[in-house]
């Protein structure tokens, strides 16, 4: 009788901190976003959007990160699909390989791509010769995206893969269809919320990204300056453009998470049903 | 006809089998967990490579390592039921059924209708549009089965089929498989580790241990003269090893040990000597009947199997190489009236007539 009466208090202390841990937690996550908003109004917006900078970084941000999350889409895909199905030696090693970006300093991930692809580069030395220059040019800023965004479609795709049985694939194929036609008409179907996810986050990724660019690909305007470069150039004169860039990189990052929610939503259910 | 010579090399021994199947006719593999049963069925549908040997389907070959011919599965039309059935979950019961029809270039149209024929005719009409997770695992079979047959496959192949039903609907769904295999033209092999399967399901029945095939037969030879312990305790057979002799009455006598054995059958020599655990009665008292196979032995266990208990004993005067137990399956009534328990002394009777002696 004791124990159990003095067990109900503490439970109910127990949902009372996680409540008070909980609201801490969210407030601390909502009042910058809603500052940023209150700060800024939207007459301002138009405004900053008719400035060239402001439009010059906006279009290098959407263009080198869509493709970003393509070629991470193009080249994860199948290094996801041996990572989810294969069993090789060095797979764990591979597998620490490509979640090594995850927790890289994104500064020092620029620093080793510029060690890889820079004039005097381990590649770059060669490229060099070749007449191609990496450095500081938009395929830079394209490539420090991949670099830091990869990770994210490669887990998302992987752990979907994983969840799908293997035996669903050879059923497939002992009714006559291909590995092609199996991935296509079994294993995508199964798994493309999955790699709905992983491309939303990954483009995300690549949106924000910042350390790995201004170090490898610099911080020129028109070339390689995208939106996160621009807020921090703004920052260091002009506070209201700043604000501006922040919050419109805020409303199109949330519109993005926002509109991949709703259309996964229905596909997930639709998935375990 | 489809035809098996197979060999690989796994983990812990040698995988090495070798069987024909004719259409129509159903053949089943049965041995413990890791005897090699389902990889062998993985080989025949072209799901794992074997190192050597060949697989033909009416003399076509589909695999055969010394021509290097090894068709990919897509290309051999043998149907695989999977034990956990593999039914895609998100498509209708048509479509999983009509799947395979669609793979190999029937149209939308005309493969819906022969899904449905099909779906008819494994008794399952009315689900046509329904998700494969919402049927009941013996229904889910029978798609598991329809989707197989529908592409006019020559072999189908079942890697234990009940594994993944509860003991309730088993026996129901066992009979249910019983009647659409039976009436099927095409050779069909089935997988599994149970006995009761094993012999209602198959025509023919091959027992599997460490990747070898310990004996191939019909039920009825199997179950009448099982070629070693591990085929008889597989089985559910009473199986002891003996010297025979024939005796002036015209009765075979078998010598296990001490103990005499007689049977009706003429032998000589080393033979083995079974009989059926239902053919066997037990009593607490030394029995005055005709029977002339007497035993007297201690109980070590008492296993219940629904209204019958099979009552294991160690005989008197049996030589332990023989196994030593005894099996005697009698009713749970007269288990009860006998007032059975463990380390009791019974008297096991059974016929001459029971018994079956082979060399």
């Amino acid at each position: 009788m004791r124990v159990a009466h003095s067990a109900k208090p503490s439970r109910s202390l127990l949902t009372a901190l996680a409540g008070v841990c909980s609201a801490v937690l969210l407030a601390f996550l909502a009042v910058p976003c809603l500052s940023l908003l209150l700060n800024v109004r939207s007459g301002e917006i138009w405004q900053a959007l008719r400035e060239d900078y402001v439009r010059q970084a906006l279009v290098l941000t959407l263009r080198t990160s869509i493709l970003a999350a393509l070629l991470c889409a193009i080249l994860g895909t199948p290094v996801a699909y041996v990572l989810a199905r294969g069993s090789f030696p060095g797979k764990r090693v591979v597998d620490a390989l490509v979640q090594l970006p995850l927790v890289l300093p994104p500064v020092v991930s620029g620093v080793a791509l510029l060690m890889a692809f820079g004039r005097r580069g381990l590649l770059g030395a060669h490229l060099s010769a070749w007449g191609i220059e990496i450095p500081f040019t938009a395929a830079a800023v394209v490539m420090a995206q991949v670099f830091m965004a990869a990770p994210f479609f490669v887990v998302a795709v992987r752990n979907g893969l994983a969840a799908v049985p293997p035996t669903l694939e050879e059923a497939s194929r002992t009714l006559g269809a291909s590995e092609l036609r199996t991935f296509a008409r079994v294993t995508l179907p199964l798994t493309w919320p999955a790699f709905a996810s992983g491309l939303v986050l990954c483009w995300g990724r690549a949106i924000g990204e910042f350390g790995a660019t201004i170090t490898f690909a610099g911080n020129m305007p028109g070339t390689t300056r995208t939106m996160t470069l621009a807020v921090l150039t703004a920052m260091q004169g002009d506070l209201n453009g700043a604000l501006v860039l922040s919050v419109l990189l805020l409303v199109f990052s949330s519109a993005l998470f926002l509109a991949a929610a709703v259309i996964l939503q229905p596909l997930r259910l639709a998935a375990h049903a | 006809m489809l035809s098996v010579e197979l060999r690989k090399r796994l983990r812990d021994y040698e995988l090495e089998v070798a069987f024909e199947v004719a259409p129509g006719r159903c053949h089943v593999l049965i041995g413990p967990t890791a005897c090699g049963k389902t990889m062998t069925l993985r080989m025949i549908a072209g799901l794992e490579r074997p190192d050597a040997g060949r697989v033909s389907l009416n003399g076509q070959a589909l695999f055969d390592a010394e021509r290097g011919v090894a068709l990919p599965p897509e290309r051999r039309h043998v149907g695989f039921v999977f034990q956990s059935y593999a039914l895609f979950p998100h498509l209708s019961v048509l479509e999983n059924v009509a799947f395979g029809l669609r793979a190999r270039g029937t149209s939308s149209r005309e493969a819906r209708d022969r899904a449905r024929e099909v779906l008819e005719r494994v008794h399952l009409p009315g689900v046509e549009h329904v998700r494969p997770g919402r049927l009941s695992g013996g229904q889910q079979q029978r798609v598991a089965v329809a989707r197989a047959l529908a592409g006019n496959s020559d072999v189908l192949l079942l890697d234990e089929p009940m594994a993944a039903l509860d003991t309730q609907t088993r026996r129901r769904v066992r009979d249910e498989l019983r009647s659409v295999i039976d009436g099927l033209d095409v050779a069909t092999v089935v997988v599994t580790h149970d006995p009761v399967d094993a012999l209602t399901l198959g025509q023919v029945i091959s027992v599997m241990q460490e990747g070898r095939l310990c004996q191939t037969g019909t039920r009825q030879e199997l179950l009448a003269r099982p070629r070693n312990e591990f085929v008889a305790e597989f089985l559910g057979l009473n199986l002891l090893r003996g010297e025979a002799q024939s005796t002036e009455s015209g009765l075979t006598e078998v010598r296990c040990g001490e103990q005499r054995f007689y049977s009706l059958q003429p032998a000589a020599g080393p033979v083995f000597l079974t009989c059926h655990p239902s053919d066997i009665t037990l009593s607490r008292e030394r029995p005055q009947g005709s029977a002339l196979n007497v035993l007297h032995g201690r109980v070590v266990s008492l296993s219940r199997l629904g209204a019958a208990t099979r009552v294991a004993l160690v005989p008197e005067g049996v030589a332990a190489s023989n196994g030593s137990t005894l099996v005697a399956e009698i009713s749970h009534l007269s288990e009860q009236e006998l007032g059975l328990h463990e380390h009791d002394e019974v008297y096991a009777v059974f016929k001459a007539s029971a018994t079956e002696v082979y060399s």
